[in-house]
């Protein structure tokens, strides 16, 4: 065999492992989507049970042909250093117009890797749509909410990845803005959008009183919603293994580079794995101490995974733990505030994902500082690029959840009557009964 | 209000003075990377050779011990509260 046919064939493993890796990652990170509905499930009270649920599973459908037709294009769009005006002419957004004659959107046998690639985005895509699912459960118009996911995990967060998640992204080539794992892409983003939504959207039956103080609103199960938790948890180990790139062919000579992330850079699981572990420890602890509840204790991981995410493959391992239990730390505070404003987040998700996705991206800022950026012609990690990112992520998530939100409650298509919630929606929209044998309370 | 105002002035001219850094002495007051460059790396972690690695070891340890004797003492508190 020539060193030719032996390199072909290196790459023809390569590609086909690499196809393979994001396959499985792909299919752990529906644990994700399980996860959230068991959390927001469980969370929700007996007569609403079933229309939470069926609302976690149709943004799932909407989500996936929406990043069909806009979102992958959209990605690579956005890489030629625009902000608000789509690069039709990159390269590789020509390429994967769906109706396009490239050939770049559908089985190619030439192509092994931009299904596998679109896939992996589409489920990033359906994490930002469950991000906001949770903080408007029990009230929001089923026709509503799928005109906001659609349009939001269709389109609106994959603008900020082409900013923010690739080289070629303003945020990145002019600012050196770095966000490894997606807490300003992904979790900043949703937060804030579903922050924009639920201004508009009013709190849950019953949360608030007339004099503006608070009522507890108890979800039917506390060990669906505790055990909800823990597989989002493990989903998220599929969306953090799906946030590097495999070393295949794509990559260059694999040998030489192995795994790189998103920006290019060298890295490896093994950098991933001693700081996922670390951050999210933390943030249970931290958590726990601040709370002593079980549910916000479970939140608490997510909040140390997500504040370590953007400089996961940099921070040193202890570091990462006193992150994620500062993430920890913040979070019920955040959340407290939120309350008074009278703003009612059913699961904390805006807490948890927006303002924790906040320390995440500026943690970099402040305790990351000069590590040099993959090209000379890109700025090192500074305090002002991450602000500068985290800005940019609130006004994206934020601006446009609060105007969809408006013209949808406008036009009468974001919150239930009183009347409907008041019996509950299962019953009044003819969803399944989600425990028919039980007596249920109001 | 004047209070306030004096506040306001003093988060405005701190976000100032941050904005208006230049990259290069920003990098130097927040570096903690024990690389200049990609190329070649190894340990490539915040403070890798440093003694700043130690400091967040020992903050590590003090937040699990601060945790567990905070949970010591609710418990005790609470037993003696519920007999």
């Amino acid at each position: 065999m020539s060193p030719e046919e032996l390199m072909a064939v290196i790459n023809v493993v390569a590609d086909t492992a690499m196809e393979g890796y994001y396959w499985w990652a792909t299919a752990i990170m529906i644990a994700i989507h399980a996860g959230f509905m068991m959390y927001e499930m469980g969370a929700s009270r007996a007569k609403n049970v079933m229309h939470t649920g069926v609302k976690n599973i149709l943004a799932f459908a909407f989500t996936i042909p929406a990043f069909f037709v806009v979102g992958w294009w959209a990605y690579w769009a956005y890489q030629s250093g625009n902000i608000f005006i789509p690069d039709w002419n990159h390269e590789f957004a020509q390429y994967y117009v769906p109706w396009g004659d490239q050939g770049g959107m559908g089985p190619n046998h030439q192509d092994g890797a931009s299904g596998i690639f679109w896939a992996a985005f589409t489920l990033f895509a359906m994490t930002t749509a469950s991000i906001v699912s949770g903080s408007v459960i029990e009230r929001i118009k089923m026709s509503g909410w799928l005109i906001l996911v659609t349009i939001f995990g269709g389109f609106i967060w994959i603008v900020g990845a082409g900013w923010g998640w690739s080289t070629g992204g303003w945020l990145v080539a002019d600012w050196g803005f770095r966000d490894v794992c997606a807490a300003g892409v992904v979790h900043m983003a949703a937060g804030f959008f579903a922050l924009g939504v639920l201004v508009n959207l009013g709190p849950r039956q019953g949360r608030f009183n007339a004099d503006g103080s608070t009522n507890e609103v108890a979800g039917h199960s506390g060990p669906m919603a505790a055990a909800g938790l823990m597989v989002i948890i493990l989903g998220f180990f599929g969306f953090l293994g799906a946030c590097l790139i495999y070393p295949s062919s794509m990559a260059g000579t694999s040998a030489d580079l192995g795994w790189i992330n998103i920006y290019g850079i060298k890295s490896n699981l093994s950098a991933f794995a001693f700081n996922t572990l670390m951050g999210m420890a933390g943030g249970i602890m931290a958590a726990w101490w601040v709370t002593r509840d079980a549910f916000w204790m479970m939140g608490g991981a997510l909040c140390g995974i997500i504040s370590v995410a953007s400089g996961i493959d940099l921070w040193y391992p202890g570091t990462a733990f006193v992150v994620g239990a500062i993430g920890g730390l913040i979070m019920p505070y955040c959340h407290k505030m939120l309350t008074s404003w009278g703003i009612d987040d059913a699961v904390g998700a805006v807490s948890v994902h927006g303002f924790v996705g906040i320390w995440g991206v500026m943690s970099v800022g402040i305790l990351l500082g000069g590590y040099p950026a993959p090209s000379a012609d890109i700025p090192a990690i500074t305090f002002t690029g991450q602000l500068v990112g985290a800005i940019s992520f609130f006004l994206l998530g934020f601006v446009p959840g609060y105007v969809l939100s408006w013209i949808l409650n406008k036009a009468g298509m974001l919150r239930y009557s009183e009347a409907i919630l008041e019996k509950g929606v299962d019953s009044t929209e003819g969803e399944t009964q989600a425990y028919p044998d039980f007596q249920k309370s109001s | 209000m004047n209070a306030i105002r004096q506040k306001t002035t003093a988060v405005l001219s701190a976000l100032a003075l941050v904005l208006g850094m230049t990259t290069t002495a920003q990098a130097g007051l927040f570096n903690t990377s024990p690389i200049d460059t990609w190329e070649g790396a190894g340990a490539v972690f915040n403070n890798a050779g440093g003694s700043g690695v130690i400091v967040w070891f020992l903050i590590l340890l003090a937040l699990m011990l601060a945790v567990i004797i905070t949970a010591a003492r609710t418990e005790k508190r609470h037993e003696r509260e519920h007999g």
